[in-house]
């Protein structure tokens, strides 16, 4: 069967637009579905026409095929090659190993606004401050960051990604950190003052806990929601 | 009710792959004609394609290409030995969840 170039184009078209939807298979896979459905396409038109095919004949043929978007959906239920191998999270995991630098800068902070009388400070702990200092705060925004990317990225690969508690813990560890800093110091000024009410400390760590176990179930219930 | 068909035929759909393959040598355009014939499947070549490279890669299924005159070549789908023995667990499975789900159905 002899077709000319521009139906050539068009089958060639056509499988371009299926191979960007199998994008989940490894490339052995993808070319092997390739190959048959060029196969598959000449052997309908060889079922159809007896002679030479004319372009509305190919495209007759490839509206009756499924179109290139419904191959994105029927390799969903088949994850093979590299879309198989389950891995952790890593951005989850990155997020999780810069969580311990943003504590460092309250480290390089707090020394440093409350002394009152002058320290020594030898040479590479002023090296040290410059060179973790940026890191450090960045810390909490990078982490805050990746922790949500983390749940996306989990929620996204159905199956293929697990660390969802850590992704969990990761993307909300500085947002309450702030708030539970903030709600002690709303907490300080506002009754710190009251004479007598020894126990209101204690009542205010148990509504601030009781506030960050809101957040943390809301957050892992929607990270988890079935979408 | 329309998930669980989806994922029913999905689960299938290997397994009949792999039963057309063991009546033997066959290329992929009869192996869809095959299956489309098959009432209440809906299955189409993006279903099958994708099916028959995973058997292939996993070592279930191989491919011989023949010339054909004025085309691509004409792809001949086999079962290899591991896909046969594959084949004859899935149906000795089949075989008995069908008797459970009848017991089941008949109140037993």
């Amino acid at each position: 069967m002899k077709l000319t170039a521009a139906s050539e184009d068009r089958i060639n078209q056509y499988l371009n637009e299926v191979e960007i939807n199998l994008g989940s298979l490894s490339k052995v896979e993808q070319e092997e579905i390739l190959d048959n459905l060029r196969a598959h396409i000449y052997s309908e038109l060889e079922n159809r026409i007896s002679g030479p095919p004319k372009p509305e004949d190919i495209e007759s043929v490839l509206n009756d095929m499924d179109p290139p978007e419904s191959y994105a959906d029927s390799t969903e239920g088949y994850p093979a090659g590299r879309a198989m191998e389950k891995h952790a999270s890593r951005r989850t995991i990155i997020g999780a190993i810069i969580i311990p630098f943003g504590l460092f800068l309250m480290l390089l902070i707090i020394p440093l606004s409350t002394s009152t009388s002058p320290t020594p400070v030898s040479i590479w702990q002023t090296i040290l401050r410059f060179t973790l200092l940026p890191l450090s705060i960045l810390a909490p925004f990078a982490s805050t960051a990746l922790g949500l990317l983390g749940i996306s990225e989990i929620r996204n690969s159905k199956g293929g990604v697990y660390g969802m508690p850590l992704a969990v813990f990761v993307s909300l560890f500085y947002p309450i950190l702030v708030l539970d800093l903030i709600l002690f110091i709303i907490g300080w000024s506002v009754l710190g003052g009251i004479e007598g009410w020894d126990f209101i400390p204690l009542v205010w760590l148990i509504l601030v806990l009781v506030i960050d176990y809101f957040i943390i179930r809301t957050t892992w219930r929607a990270a988890n929601r079935v979408k | 009710m329309r998930v669980w068909i989806t994922q029913l035929r999905k689960g299938l759909l290997e397994f009949l792959t792999l039963n057309i393959l063991n009546q033997g040598e066959t290329y992929g355009y009869e192996i869809v004609q095959k299956l489309k014939q098959l009432e209440g499947m809906d299955i189409t070549e993006s279903t099958v394609y994708p099916i028959l490279a995973r058997l292939k890669k996993d070592g279930y299924a191989q491919v011989r290409s023949q010339p054909s005159p004025g085309g691509p070549p004409r792809r001949y789908f086999n079962l290899t030995t591991k896909g046969k023995s594959r084949l004859v667990r899935m149906n000795h499975y089949w075989a008995s969840l069908n008797r459970s789900i009848n017991k089941i159905q008949k109140g037993g």
